[in-house]
């Protein structure tokens, strides 16, 4: 069919705020992955358990979403992690610090299904969904919904917030170089069991503010995250695993991908580009767009 | 005095034996080195001093407190930095970070400040290079950079596994002066080294470490005539 | 009493006691008729999976009660297939060869259905289903699973009634790219064509998108009278909004299941009226036993059946009929009577097979959300409003 002008802009903007959420849930993983060595397959999970704690805290206690995302799902998500690796990831860390890769991995998968299966034990399989904002602006004969504005706005200032942090903050700088080389951050004071603590932590509250700012745009249910984790790797791989600016244009990238190849080829293969983007770069730049070599 | 004392120090990395009870003295303000072939156990000692590896047996004390197993950071804490083997800076940290993490466990941070300029006086090329990633370094430069990154938390006690490994002749001058002078200021050294004919040139005395076992110690002068040492390990 | 006499008098209590259970037990087992199916209890259909079982145990419960089947005791053997169909081929081997249940009834969701029906029709076992229509179950030329609801083809015959009085023109078809969404789209496509309406846009998705923004704009630039979207929940609830987003209001809009289901509304308000979809069951249809199935759901489960339940109750009671005209647990003789019987459930048609064993009698009645509420609006026998077209541009609503 023909394509019009506002048609490639209209695509554009919804790629836009879809590769915003993309960005934040990518960075807690990479950030997690850089800094841990773990490959979080339950990074999605967590994005789901965000979701429902703004829900809940929506339907129990009329707490606004927005609101919800920095005083209830971040800091639940952060606790929770926070959890995680202090009894359970750490211990790992003790029984196969040769594979540890994989074992975390094989560990997140457990966990996430486990977490999967609470949450439609006690909050059933049904679909929920917050009523937030649901009008929209119009503007040169493009429509921009203000929910997804708000939650673009929302998904840029907490990636930003998390980036000036690793950039300038000392703890900052403490967790880069932990992610560096364990060995010399120790060596120079730096505690990096605490580090890695807080690292799951504030991977696990990005991805929660990730599934908070989903429930107010979709409908949301326990399996919600599934497609988040398999995305986020995509995006990671495709950044470069570890690299903090690979996450963020990463996830913008696969959304304005997602957005277009639905509009030029069909909604049908936007799906499929996540996966070919993964395979080309893994052809052509395995160490991903923002990749370091021999790092 | 004594800084450090290891005593009976046994160390296993699996099935291997690396270190068979060896017995170190360090005397507070000397420049003490540790001498071996590849493979002696140097590294593994270093190692066992800053907390990066587990002892299986025997005693660590530092300045009377026992400091056997304790976690490098804390061992950090206690005034013993050390400047690793092969630099293991933070690649992709600016040098300026590298030096700001030196002073992790710092809490006065003006003096910091101050501490980091000191650097930059001691190191000018530093100081040019100060926003650059520490992996575009050249090797001498990065040793520089791994000397003062250690220095950045004011230690009392300063650990240097092989400064001058894979570095030019002409560099490897300026750090040993530099080593010298970081000692007049009171710093106790323990300096690690295959080039034992420098090593023994610098210390106040000397271990030599062969397959895990100390099998000689002495003053530099005593061990420089004698002829088994002169064989396996000066080259002449 | 000597410690050994007490000891052997011990043993001899035992005994008896063992001898008297065993027996019990036999006799016990001898009288209940065992009734297997493996259900999504957990996985990606638990919901309504959950809702299945709930069916087949009120029927279980009231059959009892009545009596029942043949003059025995039914009992449900269910295990949770996970919405996994490798799962429930599995748990479908064992219901036969290990359990050796006596008659069987079907899992939830065409594809698990699918999976499940290779192995009852390996052992020649009859398989009711009451929670699958893909038609691809019934083209295999299987003999022994049986269809309870409308299939797919039949789904939007009123609908499409509708749109011809109305005199649309052209409709575009949005699905899923699952296989039952797509086999409604390719329903529709078939529909479409015979009642002379053109299809100017067709475009799958993919399963569980979460931006619908260019498909929309595709379909605002082509602006067909009808749009269908084969959908789930999730979809149709995005599909609405953002069509509310970007002001696009086209004449007549029909989803499957999203809007089938109160959350459809719950979670888009007023902007859920106007939208249609199909509907297999409604609970103030005019059914026989239709009033007491939904007052006895609510007294045993706490909440209003959703049609889930009332189709699988309805599978249970072809099972009831088709044994009651076989006189025996013959499975050769069951088949039979399935292929042959017309029985009226609680759903608004009459379960009628075809030779393959593809549901022909059941048809589907259309549903559309009229101020915040689900009414039917096809057929005229069962309808609780008339359908209101065409859909009203977003800023002329209220």
């Amino acid at each position: 069919m023909e394509i019009s002008l506002s048609m490639f802009i209209q695509s554009l903007v919804g790629g836009i705020f879809q590769g915003s959420i993309y960005a934040l849930v990518a960075l807690g993983l990479t950030i997690v992955f850089g800094v841990m060595r773990v490959l979080n397959l339950a990074h999605g999970t967590f994005v789901m358990l965000g979701a429902y704690m703004t829900f809940w805290a929506y339907t129990l206690f009329k707490i606004d979403p927005l609101l919800s995302i920095i005083l209830v799902s971040m800091p639940a998500l952060f606790i929770l992690g926070l959890a995680i690796q202090r009894w359970l990831i750490s211990r790992l860390f003790v029984i196969a610090p040769e594979d540890f890769e994989l074992m975390s991995a094989i560990f997140c998968f457990g966990l996430s299904s486990l977490f999967i299966n609470l949450a439609i034990y006690f909050w059933t399989a049904d679909f929920r969904s917050v009523r937030y904002i649901t009008d929209a602006l119009t503007i040169g004969g493009i429509s921009f919904s203000k929910v997804r504005i708000i939650s673009f706005v929302v998904a840029i200032a907490i990636t930003s917030a998390v980036a000036l942090f690793l950039k300038k903050a000392n703890l900052g700088i403490a967790i880069r170089a932990t992610s560096q080389n364990r060995n010399s951050a120790e060596i120079c004071g730096i505690p990096t069991k605490r580090i890695f603590l807080f690292v799951f932590g504030l991977g696990c509250a990005l991805a929660a503010a990730g599934g908070s700012l989903l429930s107010i745009q979709y409908a949301i249910y326990p399996q919600i995250g599934d497609d988040y984790t398999t995305k986020s790797f995509c995006i990671i791989i495709l950044g470069g695993m570890g690299s903090y600016l690979g996450a963020f244009a990463g996830g913008l990238i696969l959304g304005l991908a997602e957005a277009l190849s639905s509009l030029f080829i069909g909604a049908k293969f936007s799906e499929a580009v996540a996966f070919l983007a993964l395979i080309l770069i893994l052809l052509f730049k395995p160490t991903g767009l923002f990749g370091k070599e021999g790092s | 005095m004594k800084d450090l004392v290891l005593t009976e120090i046994h160390l296993h990395y699996g099935a291997v034996h690396a270190l068979h009870g060896i017995s170190i003295e360090v005397e507070q303000g000397a420049i003490v080195t540790l001498i071996g072939a590849n493979g002696a156990g140097k590294t593994s000692t270093a190692n066992a001093v800053i907390g990066l590896r587990k002892v299986s047996s025997g005693k660590i004390i530092y300045r009377g407190n026992d400091i056997t197993n304790m976690p490098a950071h804390r061992v950090n804490r206690m005034g013993i930095a050390l400047v690793p083997e092969g630099r293991q800076l933070f690649p992709l940290l600016t040098v300026e970070e590298n030096l700001l993490m030196g002073a992790y466990s710092r809490k006065d941070r003006d003096n910091v400040r101050q501490d980091l300029q000191r650097m930059f006086k001691i190191f000018p090329v530093l100081s040019e290079r100060k926003r650059q990633l520490a992996q575009s370094m050249s090797g001498g430069e990065q040793q520089m950079l791994a000397i003062a990154r250690a220095l950045m938390v004011r230690p009392k006690f300063l650990i240097l596994d092989e400064p001058s490994l894979g570095l030019a002749p002409l560099i490897v001058k300026d750090i040993f002066n530099i080593i010298h002078q970081i000692n007049q200021e009171g710093t106790t050294i323990l300096l690690i080294e295959q080039n034992a004919n420098l090593a023994l040139a610098t210390a106040d005395y000397a271990y030599v470490l062969d397959m895990g076992s100390i099998v000689r110690e002495g003053k530099p002068a005593i061990l420089r005539s004698d002829p088994a040492i002169k064989e396996a390990y000066l080259g002449t | 009493m000597s410690a050994k006499k007490f000891f052997f008098m011990n043993i001899l209590l035992v005994l008896t006691v063992s001898i008297i259970f065993l027996f019990t037990s036999i006799a016990f087992a001898g009288k209940v008729i065992k009734i297997g199916a493996s259900m999504s209890l957990t996985g990606k259909y638990a919901r309504t999976g959950v809702y299945t079982k709930n069916g087949y145990e009120l029927w279980a419960e009231q059959i009892n009660a009545r009596g029942g089947l043949l003059g025995q005791k039914v009992k449900f053997v269910v295990y949770d297939d996970q919405s996994d169909p490798k799962k429930a081929a599995k748990l479908y081997e064992k219901l036969i060869t290990s359990d050796k249940v006596n008659l069987l009834m079907g899992p939830y969701s065409s594809g698990v259905t699918f999976a499940a029906s290779t192995v009852t029709e390996k052992y020649k076992f009859p398989m009711i289903t009451a929670g699958a229509t893909s038609e691809e179950i019934w083209k295999r030329g299987y003999k022994y699973v049986f269809g309870t609801g409308p299939h797919n083809e039949l789904y939007y015959v009123g609908a499409f009634e509708i749109a011809k009085k109305w005199g649309f023109k052209t409709i575009g078809i949005i699905n899923a790219d699952d296989l039952f969404p797509s086999s409604l789209a390719k329903a529709v496509h078939k529909l479409a064509k015979k009642s002379g309406i053109k299809e100017i846009f067709s475009e799958e998705f993919p399963k569980g998108a979460k931006d619908f923004t260019t498909i929309i704009t595709k379909l605002k630039a082509k602006n067909p009278d009808i749009l269908f979207g084969g959908t789930y929940l999730p979809d149709s609830v995005l599909i609405v909004r953002q069509m509310r987003e970007q002001k696009y209001s086209p004449k007549m809009i029909i989803l499957s299941v999203g809007p089938s289901l109160p959350d459809f509304q719950k979670s888009l308000g007023a902007d859920a009226n106007y939208v249609m979809c199909e509907s297999f069951w409604e609970p103030a249809i005019n059914t026989p036993g239709n009033k007491e199935f939904t007052e006895a759901y609510k007294k045993k489960f706490g909440a209003e059946p959703e049609y889930h339940s009332a189709w699988a109750y309805s599978g249970c009671q072809v099972l009831e009929k088709a044994v009651k005209e076989a006189g025996c647990l013959d499975k050769e003789k069951i088949r039979k009577a399935l292929a042959k019987i017309e029985v009226t459930t609680l759903l608004p048609g009459v379960y009628k097979v075809d030779s393959t064993g593809m549901q022909i009698g059941q048809i589907s009645m259309v549903a559309q959300w009229l101020d915040g509420k689900r009414e039917v609006v096809w057929p005229d026998k069962h309808a609780t409003k008339k359908a209101v077209l065409p859909v009203p541009s977003w800023d002329k609503r209220k």
